[in-house]
């Protein structure tokens, strides 16, 4: 494998994807994820499932838009990690061609079918060719109700047209389900921080659920058996636990990480 | 006609001593670093003001880094990864900006990075598989 990064993967992509055992030995890495106890031995995986699909290097990337103006971008490096310090650096998100089809659609594609309009788009996609990803395949992990999180995989080879070739159909099928475990296994995790850093109650967790419903304070206090003044004080510490501005933000925070 | 003027006007002494006090306040609280914290969750180095924080643990395969990044109001960036050798982790200390804005922070990283790569490369911990088996 260490060979493989240095010089590039000397097989093909059809000769990896066309081995019988191609999506048994892919899966025996994908299934293990759930348990990962922390970034580490998630990233491990991560490697050995890249590996083993016939890439060399991968990235996945988490998206959170807490509120209009608070994002949140969380990165799972199995390539050089220098990558990821020059797109920030120059706040790439916004150019980002990759990310922006991630954003609309949901089936995996290759990085040459998504078509670069402007100069910042091209910049992005030569930074991440400097970085390994020459040839790429991006795999959107969309989430569901209209929530603002998704996570994105991209695939990297060096050798120049490397996905190209036939034995794309076999590893897209391998790639989406791997981007969706990560992504699932990614936000529990970031769920967890949450709920022990902010230290939110099952009643905290009520009355957002509430809040995100739409509903009044006094419905909501008429509902918990409390008075109108006393919910509205919760709301204050809750939104304090959570270092928001308002309730209304507390309350999406808390949908965008699954806690309600 | 004021705002109009070719040459703006000239600093006066009370101003500029207080655009230095300032200025030596920021570099003051940028010189200020968390004490380390060891725990089981790895190494924490962190600046004072929250904007930097970086957490490494030791794995099978080397040192986990996770770097944390926040811009108060704005966004919150994080990187996890895995260094196997001192090389590229130096590498990637020396490529961060952030140094030279937290300089303490980032002499608290290299030096325990680098003694932790050390020490997972030794036989006793190169045994140990990071899940436990």
């Amino acid at each position: 494998v260490l060979s493989w990064l240095a010089r590039g993967n000397p097989n093909t992509l059809q000769s990896i994807t066309s081995a019988p055992d191609y999506f048994a030995r892919v899966g025996a890495v994908v299934e293990r994820f759930q348990a990962a106890p922390d970034q580490a031995a998630a990233l491990e995986l991560l490697q050995e499932a890249t590996c083993r699909m016939g890439a060399e290097v991968s990235a996945f990337v988490s998206f959170v838009r807490d509120d209009d103006a608070y994002e949140s971008y969380r990165f799972l490096l199995a390539c050089d990690p220098l990558w990821c310090f020059e797109y920030e650096e120059k706040a790439w998100f916004a150019d980002d061609p990759w990310l922006a089809y991630a954003m609309n659609h949901s089936e995996p594609v290759r990085g040459s079918d998504i078509a670069v309009s402007t100069d910042g788009q091209r910049e992005v996609v030569q930074l991440a060719e400097r970085y390994g990803f020459r040839s790429a395949v991006i795999v959107p992990a969309p989430s569901s109700g209209g929530l603002s999180r998704l996570g994105l995989l991209c695939l990297g080879s060096r050798t120049c047209g490397y996905f190209e070739g036939v034995g794309f159909t076999a590893l897209r099928v391998v790639a989406r389900s791997l981007a969706m475990e990560v992504h699932e296994w990614w936000i529990a995790q970031v769920k967890r921080e949450l709920m022990a850093e902010a230290r939110l109650t099952g009643e905290d967790l009520m009355l957002l659920a509430h809040e995100r419903q739409g509903h009044s304070t006094k419905a909501i206090a008429t509902a918990l058996s409390s008075s109108p003044s006393s919910i509205d004080s919760r709301f204050q510490r809750v939104n304090a636990k959570l270092g928001v501005a308002n309730r209304r933000a507390a309350a999406r925070l808390a949908a965008e990480y699954g806690l309600i | 006609m004021r705002g109009c003027t070719a040459h703006p006007m000239p600093l006066s002494i009370y101003s500029a001593a207080k655009a230095v006090a300032r200025a030596t306040e920021i570099m003051k609280r940028r010189s200020r670093v968390v004490p380390l914290s060891r725990d089981a969750d790895g190494l924490t180095v962190q600046s004072a003001d929250g904007a930097i924080k970086i957490v490494l643990l030791p794995c099978a395969n080397g040192v986990h880094v996770q770097r944390v990044q926040l811009r108060i109001g704005c966004s919150r960036v994080v990187q996890s990864t895995v260094f196997s050798d001192e090389d590229s982790f130096v590498r990637w200390c020396d490529a961060d900006r952030l140094k030279f804005a937290y300089p303490l922070v980032y002499t608290q990283l290299r030096r325990n990075g680098c003694a932790l790569l050390a020490r997972t490369r030794q036989p006793e911990h190169a045994a140990i598989d990071h899940f436990g088996a």
